[in-house]
């Protein structure tokens, strides 16, 4: 009896702690804003950073700049480099646990309006203030505007800045090849540099498709982007609509993009375009980069003649690649349409600090040595903006040169992290990086022509995009409701539903969730 | 003492007889599984909310201080003392100091009494800067007799579940329900089994060397099927991105009752994974019976190898192949072969479209699995004994009456098993689905596994505990699934299948 109530009370014990672990709970406590002295706020200890591939990649030496950036700095981190397409799946599932949670994550513009909602990142408005970037005179003229576009509501509902953004967000123009053009007896100087009309634009295409004898002349990674702001990649044919919520002044309310009659008409537009063979009908089980191989396709049955994509680096991607495939290179990144306006710029991507480093103390001096550093005009930003010396680009005599790919010895590095074309900071007066002009990015010069021209193309007819509202109602809601618009989208295009139809669908199924989310945005622009 | 059977002089403080191996005193008796299931039933209730808001629920609103129980008590040790409890009353059946185990059991009740009416409990309001919840207490009496902001409670389903449980538990120590489903043969025990199959530890210790062996599955099993099972406590909580918080049973509600994506999921599992279950056993079977009927051995081998081979391509692969083959575009060779026969007059859009996806997907499925599903059926006809066909051929019987009256029959068993092994697997429907799915096919397209994995991992926002409900559910159906083929296989087979 004795020995089967040891043993008893013996397992009984194992089990009731491991059933124990069911019942952790929380117990934060509210954190006090504390008045920082910037002066004196030293370096962090061993912080951790999790990155996409924007930054080098492992396979291209992410080592070597790792190292480079390390010896820079004078800091000990670590890079995390998840997978690129479940990067935000990684992000997430180290945001569930303290001890998984990096101290600095990169985030795009909607999971920054998230995160901070929820209260995981650090609140940076007063670094941001304070900081050496700030204040070094050096910023370029959109750079508090850009800046002031990364304010987002964190869970007290105030608007503050949680993120550090060290470049423009970039975004998608219009590229149309000229081999088609010719084949359509359309000359270059009727579309290069002209504001056309969406009947003028169409005009074009139904041209082309009758020319070339093809299945459809537009090739898109979907009727619709995967991320905000979502009708990126078939502009002329979204032209005002808004995808999701938005602020409405002249009705002082919150309202539902998708509900508007911009969209309804822009659906109507993308389903005459699909009949007519102009949008690939199969655009819905497209990927970005099988929407883009149909653009570099050498099958006359796959190939497309206009394609809406990045735009600066990606004009020099796509043209060298058209080279590859034997095609004519010469694409027109043409100006938006008159009913579209202005292209999308969207958010860049965001540098946040956790507020895991926060409690852990380490939050301010990430800011300082890390992030403030990000754009010090010298040797740090050369490294942001090209890499390690040796690996990514090399400079002799003060002539700069980019090195071949370790993954691709055939073509080139042009950039790392940041875009030299995008880069929200100049170079300081005095710098010199082994001989290149004082005081000029070093690299700068030595980008193709293509880059340089589309970027100052898309910079000139461009509007930065508003960055999303959020509260906690949105949040669980944004899911389903996205899903159903997205429902809505394919089977407008595919002709499956009518217009009205599909909206009599959208409002049966998510109408409900749709007015609660307003109803929340509503009180929260209310009470603040 | 000395031994009821053989009547030797047993040794002081003996168990078993030296001589014949006979029990010593009152035989054990079976173990009274009742009373472990009313303890389960009960630790389930300590999960469920004990106060519930009568607050009528508004599609796409999460309402504030919904229910509380265990989880959201501010002494959670209560909680863990009353697991503790449970657990050891069910050590205690386990081993056979049943009557004990009702002291435990009826312990643990007081534990949950004494929880809800002199412990405070939490609900959140809000968060603080750095995400931390924001709490306020509540004590369950005065929230039942005043209610909270305009809302009144009520008694909640925990307290009612975990009573039934307590009735079941203690029914159960007197109650030995597996004795009804035990034959009695008769028989002394000694003779149905040797002393070491009597004893489960020296049974342990004699094939230790097998347990070592197992000790590693034993760990990856535990680590990797069982703790994550603990994550089901999510279900009942509001989880996005972090910091959890009580919510009772507000996702079941919100999924049963709002939740059209969820229940066109569920319509959609069912009916594509039976249907695919029938046509892939059917032409399977049909396979089986015209390959078994070829003679040349060359050609059969090779055509066996020709359709076991899909079978080892990626789900990715095949549904590239296929898209490619079945493009709505004039590179699609099927949609150009049918309509240079002129059997349409536009190009069908087989992936894109609702009203073929469905068909598509059962081709893909068929044209993948059928090769692989016939190695049963071929070895089960390989088995016939070639003089039940001779005799029927001297009888007069032609081909098909032998197929009828012999070949038929003779596969019966094994198509029936096939069919009830794969029912249980009918929940688990996701990769095939996932890389031939489009928003524009959901309607027909989305199941349970595709549609958690979409909210989850590709909705932005992640609401974790809503997901895990879903998961929950589907389990839950899964479960029942298994242990109803798990009865019918008994039935057919004369065994079970877990």
């Amino acid at each position: 009896m004795k020995k089967t109530i040891k043993k008893i009370t013996a397992v009984g014990l194992t089990l009731t702690s491991v059933m124990g672990l069911v019942a952790c709970g929380n117990t934060k406590t509210e954190e006090q804003k504390e008045t920082v002295d910037w002066a004196s706020v030293e370096k962090p200890e061993k912080f951790t950073i999790m990155v996409d591939n924007t930054v080098m990649t492992a396979e291209e030496y992410g080592a070597e700049f790792d190292a480079e950036l390390k010896n820079l700095t004078g800091l000990d981190f670590e890079i995390t480099r998840p997978d690129h397409s479940s990067y935000y799946d990684a992000v997430a599932n180290s945001m569930l646990d303290k001890n998984s949670m990096p101290d600095v994550v990169l985030l795009s513009s909607d999971y920054l309006a998230l995160y901070s909602s929820q209260g995981l990142l650090w609140d940076m408005t007063d670094a941001w203030e304070a900081s050496a970037t700030k204040n070094s005179g050096r910023l370029i003229a959109d750079a508090e505007k850009i800046m002031s576009a990364n304010y987002c509501r964190g869970v007290d509902g105030e608007k503050a800045l949680y993120g550090f953004t060290p470049a423009r967000g970039n975004g998608c123009c219009t590229y149309i090849k000229k081999a088609w053009l010719d084949a359509a007896g359309i000359a270059v100087s009727e579309v290069e540099k002209k504001t056309l009309t969406f009947s003028q634009y169409y005009d074009i295409l139904k041209k082309m498709k009758a020319a070339k004898g093809v299945d459809y002349v537009i090739s898109a990674p979907g009727f619709y982007s995967k991320e905000a702001p979502y009708t990126n990649y078939l502009p002329e044919f979204y032209q005002d609509a808004e995808w999701t919520f938005y602020y409405d002044s002249a009705k002082g309310e919150f309202v539902d993009g998708f509900s508007q009659k911009a969209m309804k008409d822009a659906l109507g537009r993308i389903q005459t375009a699909v009949a007519d063979g102009i949008i690939n009908k199969e655009s819905n089980t497209k990927t970005t980069s099988t929407a883009r191989n149909d653009f570099y396709s050498t099958d006359p049955k796959t190939e497309s003649g206009v394609f809406t994509y990045w735009a600066g680096q990606w004009a020099e991607t796509l043209r060298t690649n058209l080279v590859s495939k034997g095609l004519d290179d010469k694409l027109i990144p043409i100006y938006p349409i008159k009913e579209l306006g202005s292209y999308a710029e969207r958010l860049a991507p965001s540098w946040c600090i956790t507020s895991h480093a926060s409690e852990t103390g380490k939050a301010e001096g990430i800011f300082k040595y890390f992030i403030d550093t990000m754009l010090d005009g010298g040797d740090i930003q050369t490294a942001w903006e090209y890499g390690a010396k040796g690996y990514h680009y090399d400079v002799v005599d003060g002539k700069f040169t980019f090195l071949p790919k370790k993954s691709d010895a055939k073509s080139k590095y042009t950039k790392n992290h940041i875009d030299p074309m995008l880069v929200l900071a100049n170079y300081k007066s005095d710098y010199s990086k082994n001989g290149t002009e004082t005081g000029a990015d070093p690299g700068k010069k030595s980008l193709a022509e293509t880059i340089t021209s589309c970027s100052e193309m898309f910079f000139t007819h461009s509007k930065l995009c508003e960055p999303a509202e959020m509260t906690e109602e949105v949040g669980k809601l944004i899911g389903d409701i996205n899903t159903q618009r997205r429902i809505v989208v394919d089977k407008v295009a595919k002709g499956e539903l009518t217009v009205d139809k599909a909206y009599e669908e959208y409002n049966s199924v998510v109408g409900s969730k749709v007015e609660a989310a307003l109803k929340s945005l509503n009180e929260q622009y209310a009470s603040k | 003492m000395q031994c009821k059977s053989c009547q030797t002089e047993l040794p002081k403080k003996a168990k078993i007889c030296p001589k014949c191996g006979a029990q010593v005193g009152k035989p054990a008796g079976n173990t009274k599984i009742l009373a472990i299931i009313g303890m389960v039933i009960m630790l389930i209730g300590g999960l469920l909310p004990f106060v519930q808001s009568n607050e009528k629920l508004v599609d796409g609103v999460t309402p504030k201080a919904y229910a509380f129980g265990f989880m959201n008590i501010s002494m959670p040790v209560m909680w863990y003392l009353f697991i503790a409890l449970l657990v050891v009353g069910i050590l205690l059946v386990v081993a056979k100091k049943e009557k004990f185990s009702i002291i435990a059991s009826a312990l643990s009740m007081v534990v949950l009494v004494v929880s809800m009416f002199v412990f405070q409990f939490t609900s959140v309001n809000g968060k603080t800067k750095t995400g931390a919840l924001k709490y306020e207490y509540h004590n369950l009496s005065d929230l039942l007799s005043n209610g909270y902001k305009g809302n009144s409670y009520s008694i909640g389903c925990g307290l009612i579940v975990t009573a039934i449980g307590l009735i079941v538990a203690i029914v159960g120590v007197f109650w030995d329900v597996v004795a009804l489903f035990k034959k009695d043969l008769g028989v002394d025990a000694k003779y149905l089994s040797n002393t070491l199959n009597a004893n489960m530890w020296h049974q342990m210790f004699y094939f230790r060397g097998f347990y070592l062996m197992f000790l590693p599955v034993f760990v990856m099993v535990l680590l990797f099927f069982y703790w994550p099972m603990l994550g089901c406590r999510y279900a009942f909580t509001s989880y996005v991105l972090a910091n959890p918080y009580y919510m009772g049973l507000f996702h079941f509600e919100t999924m049963f009752r709002f939740d059209t994506f969820f229940w066109q999921a569920f319509r959609n599992t069912l009916i594509l994974s039976i249907t695919k279950l029938i046509l892939n056993t059917g032409a399977a079977v049909i396979i089986s019976l015209l390959l078994n009927e070829i003679s040349n051995m060359l050609f059969k081998k090779t055509v066996q190898t020709i359709i076991y081979l899909p079978h080892f391509m990626s789900w990715v692969v095949v549904a590239a192949v296929f898209k490619m083959l079945m493009s709505v575009n004039s590179s699609g060779v099927i949609n150009g072969i049918l309509m240079n026969i002129n059997l349409i007059s536009e190009p069908i859009d087989f992936f894109g479209s609702s009203k073929y996806w469905t068909g598509t997907f059962f081709i893909m499925n068929i044209w993948k699995d059928t090769g692989w599903g016939t190695i049963l059926f071929l070895a089960t006809l390989s088995g016939i004994s070639p003089d039940l066909y001779e005799a029927a051929q001297i009888d007069g019987a032609n081909r098909f009456k032998r197929l009828i009256y012999i070949t038929l029959p003779a596969l019966a068993n094994t198509i029936i098993t096939v069919f009830i092994l794969n029912l249980a697997k009918v929940m688990n429907l996701f990769e095939s689905v996932f890389v031939t799915q489009s928003a524009g096919t959901y309607d027909v397209s989305q199941v349970l596994q595709t549609y958690v994995y979409n909210k989850t991992f590709n909705a932005s926002f992640s609401d974790y505990g809503y997901t895990t409900a879903v998961g929950l559910f589907k389990s839950f159906v899964g479960m029942i699934l298994v242990l109803g083929c798990n009865w019918m296989s008994k039935k057919v087979r004369g065994r079970g299948i877990v």
